[in-house]
């Protein structure tokens, strides 16, 4: 069902935007423009042409011829101040840490594929010489490679919100195609599976597109993906390296800003039965005091005192509290990344109370929700299993928190 | 994602194969089972506890002769109550270790009920390791070692008495059921074995599965 439309990578001229340089790009700027107008409507021309098999293909079709057309009539605007920005940056790097210098003139500089990957092998490479260099290479590559990644987010911001750039128009017309198809008067549950792998599509083709801007955001690349955004925390085994698809992880909040209100509807609407009986659980559990509510769920015993208010040690009460209130929040959110922070969060909160372990935990979650009164939980979830990058923690987070939802609602009343 | 864990990325120069595997801990609660997890993992690197989740989420990497094994263990709520919840748990996983309490003959019966259901509705080729936890309350033993010796060869299950408090058998415990897992190709990837669960679980929920149950 889920089509895979990986960008074929020799449509898009990267060869010739790898060869391109800063400098070159300054000077022959005009040039860059047609290079990357013709590159963009080979790539939309392409996605065209391979839409015809799906479903959903006469408004988005159109569209995209229109889109094709279009582009020749609007210039692509460069992003100047990053590349002034990111130029400046080995410079910086050299000045305060006295690393040797990369080999490339701007490693991170748009449109020069191959420099990042090699100035960081060449740093890999390099036998190392003493441990705190390395880590604190590490820490400045981290830094580094964050201080682009919030560099690229602006302009892609700036891009995404303005109808003078392609990509802003672009997603302006993709998200009226998209409510017209989905939302509306017209949204219906047997659409969700549609809208999640129209989805899907849409986001691994503005991908494509902005990956020509910026090549070093592959997705599927190993070598630029680690160089350039892999997520560190704290671990220096390659194998806790978090391949956070840096590409997607920058587009989501661009994207579902606009999409996530139709979808998240559509997964309202498939969840409608599950989240009501979820919602009555709630309620029954909601209406116990909280000394029943504790044995009901069967928490820890030596806990339930704590957790009800009785005893003088109030920090277990707060710690639910902070966690519940790091859940309320999500009905405000629209990105899987914030999704998932959030339930993450709530964890965190609950770890200061005591070594979290299996057994305390999920009484905990659901003690955590019933507080947290939640709507639509249901929903959320299945929308965070189908879009969120996870880890296999995250899985952990996600499976638990799926547990207690399914608790709550096996133990509503009525149900069985 | 698919060249995860490559040999581009190690730093120690090991071309080692690395093998994840999904390992599940079930058990009544209050017979140990986070202790024993928390001994075989902090034993050695106590830098490795992830913060966020605790014990109930930890990964520990076991070396063998041709192969590094990647744990990755789940931990789940004993509590009776909790019990129809544990599918969700166990599904996809490659390891199961049920814990009993061998002072206590409840949590072995208990047991045997989660051996059963694991064979009955695990994936077929799940290793199950049986696990008599607080060796060292020999004194009040109510299981003997004898009739769970027994009971673990006639079900095919790997059997060893551990104890947290003492650090017995728990290493050794763990370094069985990587020996015993396969190292086939089809299990080992990143990608092989945790994507399937997660499409799995989709498809459940889109067909309004969980409403049913």
């Amino acid at each position: 069902m889920r089509r895979t439309v990986r960008v074929p990578v020799e449509l898009i001229p990267l060869e010739r935007a790898r060869t391109m340089t800063t400098s070159d790009m300054n000077t022959a700027l005009g040039m860059s423009v047609v290079r990357s107008t013709v590159a963009l409507s080979k790539h939309l021309s392409l996605s065209n042409s391979a839409l015809h098999e799906n479903p959903p293909s006469p408004p988005l079709s159109l569209h995209h011829h229109n889109m094709s057309s279009s582009l020749e009539l609007l210039d692509i605007s460069r992003p100047l101040h990053l590349e002034k920005s990111l130029s400046c940056s080995p410079q910086r790097v050299q000045h305060h840490l006295a690393v040797p210098p990369p080999r490339d003139m701007s490693p991170y500089a748009p449109h020069a594929d191959a420099s990042p990957c090699s100035s960081t092998s060449s740093e890999k490479e390099r036998p190392h010489s003493a441990p705190e260099d390395e880590v604190s290479m590490q820490v400045e590559e981290v830094q580094q490679s964050t201080d682009v990644k919030q560099e690229i987010q602006k302009y892609l911001d700036q891009a995404f919100n303005t109808d003078k750039h392609p990509l802003g128009t672009l997603m302006q017309r993709l998200e009226i195609v998209y409510k017209a198809s989905y939302g509306g008067i017209g949204a219906n549950k047997y659409l969700l599976p549609h809208a999640i792998a129209e989805t899907h599509s849409l986001i691994q083709r503005i991908h494509g597109i902005v990956r020509i801007l910026f090549p070093m955001l592959s997705g599927g690349d190993q070598n630029v993906s680690s160089a350039g955004f892999t997520k560190v925390e704290g671990f220096t085994d390659p194998d806790d390296y978090v391949d956070i698809e840096s590409g997607y992880d920058l587009l989501h909040p661009l994207v579902f800003t606009r999409l996530f209100p139709t979808l998240i509807t559509l997964y309202v609407l498939h969840h409608e039965d599950t989240d009501t009986c979820y919602q009555r659980g709630l309620d029954f559990l909601r209406s116990m005091d909280e000394d029943r509510v504790a044995a009901f769920i069967r928490f820890p015993e030596h806990l339930c005192k704590r957790v009800t208010g009785m005893d003088t040690d109030r920090e277990i009460l707060k710690a639910v509290e902070g966690a519940s209130n790091s859940l309320r929040v999500i009905s405000s959110l629209f990105t899987p990344g914030e999704f998932l922070t959030s339930f993450r969060n709530a964890f965190t909160q609950l770890s200061t109370i005591e070594q979290l372990t299996g057994d305390f935990l999920l009484p905990a979650i659901v003690l955590v929700l019933v507080k947290a009164n939640v709507p639509h939980l249901g929903a959320y979830l299945h929308f965070l299993t189908d879009f969120a990058h996870t880890e296999p923690a995250d899985e952990y987070t996600l499976v638990t928190y799926e547990a207690a939802y399914n608790f709550i609602r096996q133990n509503a009343p009525g149900s069985f | 994602m698919a060249s995860r864990g490559g040999s581009a990325h190690r730093a120690n120069g090991s071309r080692d194969k690395i093998c994840h595997f999904k390992l599940v801990l079930l058990g009544e609660s209050g017979v140990g089972k986070s202790c024993l997890v928390l001994r075989f993992v902090k034993g050695e690197y106590s830098d490795h506890l992830e913060a966020t989740i605790g014990a109930a989420f930890l990964t520990q990497t076991v070396n063998l002769d041709d192969t590094t094994v990647k744990f990755e263990i789940w931990d789940t709520a004993g509590q009776e109550r909790y019990h129809s919840l544990a599918p969700m748990y166990y599904r996809g996983a490659q390891a199961a270790v049920v814990v009993y309490d061998i002072s206590d003959g409840d949590t072995f019966v208990r047991a045997k009920n989660w051996v059963k259901e694991l064979q009955r509705q695990a994936s077929p080729s799940i290793v199950i390791a049986l696990a008599g936890n607080k060796a060292d309350l020999k004194d009040i033993r109510k299981v003997h070692i004898e009739d769970a010796q027994s009971y673990a060869e006639d079900n095919g299950l790997l059997f060893m008495e551990t104890s947290a408090k003492s650090d017995q058998n728990v290493q050794e415990l763990f370094l069985a059921i990587a020996n015993k897992l396969p190292k086939s190709a089809s299990g080992s990837p990143r990608t092989g074995t945790l994507e399937p669960n997660v499409s799995d679980r989709m498809r459940q929920q889109g067909n309004g599965g969980c409403c049913k149950s």
